[in-house]
């Protein structure tokens, strides 16, 4: 039902296009499938007919082993058990391949590996960035959000308007606020004098991440200039900036309902009463303390810095909240804290004032979890100015989508999230689905996922791109069901080879036509998540903390720092969460094989692993069938087994060797 | 290993496996003239001094008589009043007791912090008119590192890397050593690929006990034959899998980068083991010298690397910020120099002797220099408005002094350098053109000053 909300939502119109105009801003074509008899999907039909025109076909299906592996790595991110395979070959076949996808699309590993797309694009970190690179100790109710939307396949349009303007969203949800944790997802560090220019750079880098991530638009040329290639002024861009001017960033906030708000206000309030005293006590014995640190904090700051800090809240606008904020982040942060010093006797009393406190801590409600969120600046919003320019803008749309609708004083960025998730809006739908079809193939049918523009890629199917785009909307914008679509397709489930190859490939040299499925290196996530399960250490555990690198969680889970961008998962390209990232890298270095062969990460996986199997003796034939099967997620030939058998006796060797042997093949860390 | 390359570099095309491929195209054109090159290279590598924390030109470099005259009085209103890191309003002018010097035929000017550098002065290309946009140590350690003090561009090592490739593939071609067992500000981050690839990464090499790059070295409880035995069986299985995908390269690439890392076991120790290396060398950078040998160590280590064909070499000296020096700076300037000074003139001398210096571009400096006033009574706050930095080789022309701080030494005022002219130049020198490599990433041709910044012609005596 929740999906069909965005149909009674008053939408912004966007209006009809002009010719000339940009394939992206277009409107979706409405080109039905071309008819192919005998094929089913519609995704096949518009692959097949582009491949025919060019004289060419479809591979043939790869096995049902070698479709099962892909898609478990595809829908979970790791490879099926072999009790999971044995269950999947040995079922009645008809039907099997689809009740396979709706199990795995409701298995809560799907939305944690699927998370990982979104979170690349949003550049999510665990940490600030900058110098201390301090840990975000909140910042995971946000990953889990992300998490929780693909597994419960929010519709897209919520999940916009959620991430962009959960504060501005009517209803007692405390999602939406973790949400808004979108809004503090770039980097930042309390220690920097220069506040000014770093709420701009904060301010500006919100508008590059939007522009990339929700509308597949490169924008950051135009912060500049108009942009050189596409029909974006540097209007335009600070328009959209103008959405975020009026933002506080909020650390006072919890992820709570409004009963659990009251609950909690009643029982503080018993607290509060009984201890009133005692609370009075402490300030007074505190107040110098404080009130020095206040002084040497906010003397730092230029002087009309400072003075933002002085004014009253209620005779702010919102810069000028924002850098009294950004003053007092200061002295919450800096080292030391205010009673650094502290003379002997008040210490002694802060002690005893401190215990008797404590007496009452059985009155004091369970604190609500805290969440690192955005909201509105309530009071007057401060212009945004075009630099150089001295031209103040209002908030407003992209102008080469013709749509010069005026934003309202408030819930400016609802505004703005219902614009972007019209579903008259052509490049969001063209966008997402494109990001979904590229996790499938390995590329976008447009290639750059992330830059629609004149700069980009053109669509290599543009209207397999608008039949998707249209089945999603159609669906209530449902990833799941764009999923089920593309797994259901012979182009999808194509064989890796082709027996027509080595000629196709010299039409086809980058394979845009879609006539075999690409072999992929399993992502970094996938290369960890793998081994932990091969090694039987994986701790599957739904959402929380972060953790750190050596729990057998799922990666997903590991904390993450903007500056330790040399770890195991980093050698095998996972993205540092600095800048919005649409595709990984996908790498092959001596780096990554030093780390497989010699690290001590992966050879601990292989001793583990080696453990569950020694509970038997020798080496039988059939343990290692078994071993290399869960590796390479087919059966092994005799000769493989010989070769295997002949190491593990030759070699006295022994099974650590061996596991370790198999986690360092390109069969386990690739997919066909 | 049987493997021809011509076979396999046909096989690849340009296709999905062209980013599995990078690393081995990348050695397939290092060969001369390298097709990214845009003109004729004075330089062949760079080794890159970096004094982390930002040392004060004001006591090393840029002689200003007025300092110590107005030393003890304000800032005078004629100075527009700087933005400091640490914020110390109305903070009295700091003299700077130092003995200068000229040097050389050069006549250039040097302080007695730098006795050894002040021999070599006739090598070095002063540039005293330096500015920077961060004013902390994040920002300014992530431009003069990245070209921008916000997170998340490739390190000029990386474009280096990306433009040249390497010139020996058995050793990574970006090189970080770092003085002490600490972090640098910004961590790793300094030396990341960014948007780019992570085969263009920097690769901390540690010199002395241990390994010298991260997992080099076979586990300590698996014998070489067993390691052997492993990977004849690895071996046997990824041939025998690439096999039956005739036309996925990436998998050949994967089994030829277990071929290089192994190479690269055999290459790397011997790079960095000095055992060869004489006394005399040794002493030249004060390696016998307690205060001299971790950073006298570093530079020996930098010119034998270079030596094999490693482009970028990047040297931290004061590891985590230590030439930060907010109060104190006598005693934290004077160890430090002491502990950088000898070390960096024995390169210098030793380059030259081996001819090397001509094909080295050798660039000293920290993210920012110093205020003239003063912190916390003894100490200076940064200044990232004016400082100075310097190179020498590389066909830089030596004994000159480019551009000028004013009187005090708080902005720069004649030719000023942005790191952006600071990278463009680096980059000119090697043969690259900072407007036309480009890196093409969502829908940008990305460049390494980030379209700014002109090489100064003056490095050249133009």
């Amino acid at each position: 039902m929740l999906r069909f909300i965005h149909f009674l939502l008053v939408c912004l119109p966007i209006s009809q296009a002009s010719a000339e105009r940009w394939w992206a801003f277009q409107p979706l074509n409405q080109a039905s499938p071309p008819e192919l008899p005998g094929l089913e999907s519609p995704v096949d039909q518009f692959v097949l007919s582009r491949l025919r025109e060019n004289d060419m076909t479809f591979a043939p299906k790869a096995s049902r082993e070698t479709l099962l592996r892909r898609l478990y790595v595809t829908l979970v991110g790791m490879p099926p058990t072999l009790e999971e395979a044995d269950a999947f070959l040995s079922a009645n076949p008809e039907g099997a391949w689809e009740r396979q996808i709706d199990a795995l699309l409701e298995d809560p590993r799907y939305g944690e590996h699927w998370a990982t797309m979104w979170l690349d694009l949003v550049r999510y970190s665990d940490s600030d960035g900058w110098n201390q690179d301090a840990f975000r100790p909140h910042i995971w109710r946000y990953r889990d959000y992300v998490v929780n939307a693909f597994n419960d396949d929010k519709p897209y349009p919520e999940f916009v308007r959620e991430q962009l303007a959960g504060d501005e969203l009517e209803g007692d949800n405390p999602e939406h606020l973790e949400a808004a944790g979108y809004l503090r997802l770039g980097i930042y560090e309390y220690n920097q004098r220069d506040v000014r220019n770093l709420w701009s750079d904060v301010l500006n880098e919100i508008t590059d991440t939007t522009g990339d991530v929700f509308l597949g638009m490169s924008l950051a040329c135009a912060r500049c200039h108009d942009h050189k290639f596409d029909d974006i002024t540097q209007k335009d861009y600070f328009k959209l900036r103008a959405f975020f001017e009026p933002i506080i960033w909020r650390d006072d906030l919890t992820a709570s309902t409004n009963q659990e708000k009251e609950r909690y206000a009643a029982q503080l309030e018993k607290w509060k009463a009984a201890t009133e005293s005692i609370r009075e006590d402490i300030a007074k014995l505190l107040k110098p303390y404080h009130d020095r640190k206040w002084k040497s904090t906010v003397g730092k700051f230029p002087f009309d810095i400072q003075a933002c800090f002085h004014k009253p809240v209620s005779e702010r606008d919102s810069l000028e909240h924002q850098m009294a904020y950004l003053v007092a982040r200061q002295f919450e942060e800096e080292g030391g804290g205010p009673l650094k010093n502290m003379k002997q006797e008040d210490e002694v009393t802060y002690e005893s004032l401190k215990k008797s406190l404590a007496a009452y801590d059985h009155l004091k409600p369970k604190p609500l979890p805290p969440v690192m969120t955005a909201a509105a600046f309530d009071g007057p919003h401060s212009p945004t100015v075009i630099p150089d320019h001295e031209e103040t803008v209002l908030p407003g749309f992209l102008s080469a989508m013709e749509d010069d609708s005026s934003v309202g004083f408030k819930k400016k960025r609802l505004a703005l999230a219902n614009w972007i998730a019209d579903p008259n809006n052509p490049l969001t739908t063209r966008v997402l689905v494109n990001r979904v079809w590229q996790q499938h193939f390995g590329e976008g049918l447009v290639s750059t996922a992330s830059d629609f523009g004149r700069k980009g890629q053109r669509a290599s199917h543009p209207k397999l791109l608008d039949w998707l785009a249209r089945e999603f909307v159609g669906s209530g914008w449902s990833i799941k069901h764009l999923h089920r679509v593309i797994l259901q397709s012979w182009a999808w489930q194509q064989s890796t080879q082709h027996p027509e190859a080595a000629a196709y490939q010299k039409r086809d040299p980058e394979e845009k036509m879609l006539w075999r499925s690409r072999v992929r290196r399993l992502s970094a996530e996938g290369v960890r998540d793998s081994m932990l399960l091969l090694s039987g250490e994986l701790v599957n555990k739904v959402g929380g903390p972060g953790v750190d690198e050596d729990v057998p969680r799922r990666a997903l889970y590991v904390k993450r720092f903007r500056n330790d961008n040399d770890t195991f998962l980093h050698a095998f390209d996972m993205t540092p969460g600095l800048k919005s990232t649409p595709q990984r890298n996908e790498t092959t270095t001596p780096m990554q094989a030093l780390t497989m062969i010699n690290g001590d990460y992966v050879m601990q996986r292989a001793k583990a692993w080696s453990k569950r199997l020694q509970d038997e003796d020798g080496y039988s034939w059939s343990q290692v069938h078994d071993v290399i099967r869960s590796a390479w997620g087919r059966k092994p030939l005799p000769d493989e087994i010989n070769h295997a058998m002949s190491f593990l006796e030759a070699s006295q060797g022994t099974w650590t060797d061996f596991c370790h042997v198999m986690l360092n093949s390109n069969e386990f860390l690739y997919v066909h | 290993m049987e493997f021809n390359r011509r076979d396999f570099l046909q096989t690849s095309g340009a296709g999905f496996g062209s980013i599995a491929l990078q690393w081995m195209l990348h050695q397939e054109s290092h060969g001369s003239p390298h097709p990214l090159v845009h003109h004729a290279a004075k330089a062949k590598q760079v080794i890159f001094l970096f004094m982390e924390g930002g040392p004060s030109h004001l006591d090393l470099l840029d002689r200003k008589p007025l300092l110590n005259k107005l030393a003890g009085q304000p800032l005078p209103p004629s100075f527009k009043e700087p933005i400091t890191a640490m914020g110390e309003k109305g903070a009295a002018l700091l003299a700077a007791p130092r003995t200068w010097k000229r040097h050389g035929q050069s006549g250039l000017w040097a302080s007695e912090w730098m006795p050894h550098i002040a021999t070599c002065m006739d090598d070095i290309a002063v540039l005293k008119s330096c500015w920077t946009n961060g004013i902390n140590h994040a920002g300014g350690v992530c431009q003069m590192n990245t070209c921008i003090n916000f997170a998340g561009r490739p390190s000029l090592g990386s474009w280096v890397d990306y433009g040249l490739g390497t010139a020996n593939e058995n050793l990574p071609s970006f090189v970080v050593l770092c003085d002490n067992k600490g972090r640098p500000v910004n961590g790793a981050r300094n030396w990341g690929s960014g948007f780019m690839p992570a085969t263009h990464q920097g690769v901390r090499i540690r010199g002395g006990e241990g390994e010298p790059i991260a997992d080099l070295d076979s586990p300590a409880d698996c014998p070489e034959d067993r390691q052997r035995a492993k990977l004849a069986l690895l071996q046997a299985f990824n041939q025998n899998h690439a096999s039956t995908f005739p036309q996925k390269s990436e998998l050949e690439a994967r089994i030829r980068s277990y071929e290089l890392a192994f190479r690269m076991q055999a290459e790397a120790p011997e790079a960095v083991d000095l055992a060869n290396e004489s006394a005399a060398t040794k002493a030249l950078y004060g390696m016998d010298h307690r205060d001299t040998e971790a950073f006298g160590r570093n530079c020996l280590l930098a010119r034998r690397l270079v030596e094999r064909g490693v482009r970028f070499v990047q040297l931290y000296s004061g590891t985590g910020s230590k030439w930060d020096s907010h109060a104190g700076i006598e005693n934290n300037h004077s160890r430090l120099c002491r502990s950088m000074d000898k070390p960096v003139a024995g390169l210098l001398k030793d380059l030259k002797r081996r001819g090397l210096l001509e094909e080295t571009l050798v660039v000293w400096g920290g993210e920012f220099g110093r205020t003239p006033m003063s912190e916390k009574g003894d100490g200076r706050d940064h200044n990232p408005t004016g400082f100075s930095m310097w190179m020498a080789g590389g066909g830089v022309k030596g004994g000159q002094a480019i551009g000028a701080t004013d009187e005090l030494g708080l902005y720069a005022v004649k030719d000023r350098m942005h790191v952006h002219d600071i990278h463009a130049s680096i980059l000119w020198l090697l043969g690259l053109d900072n407007m036309v490599l480009t890196y093409d990433h969502k829908g940008r041709p990305e460049r390494p000053t980030i379209n700014e910044g002109d090489f100064n012609r003056k490095l050249l005596g133009a």
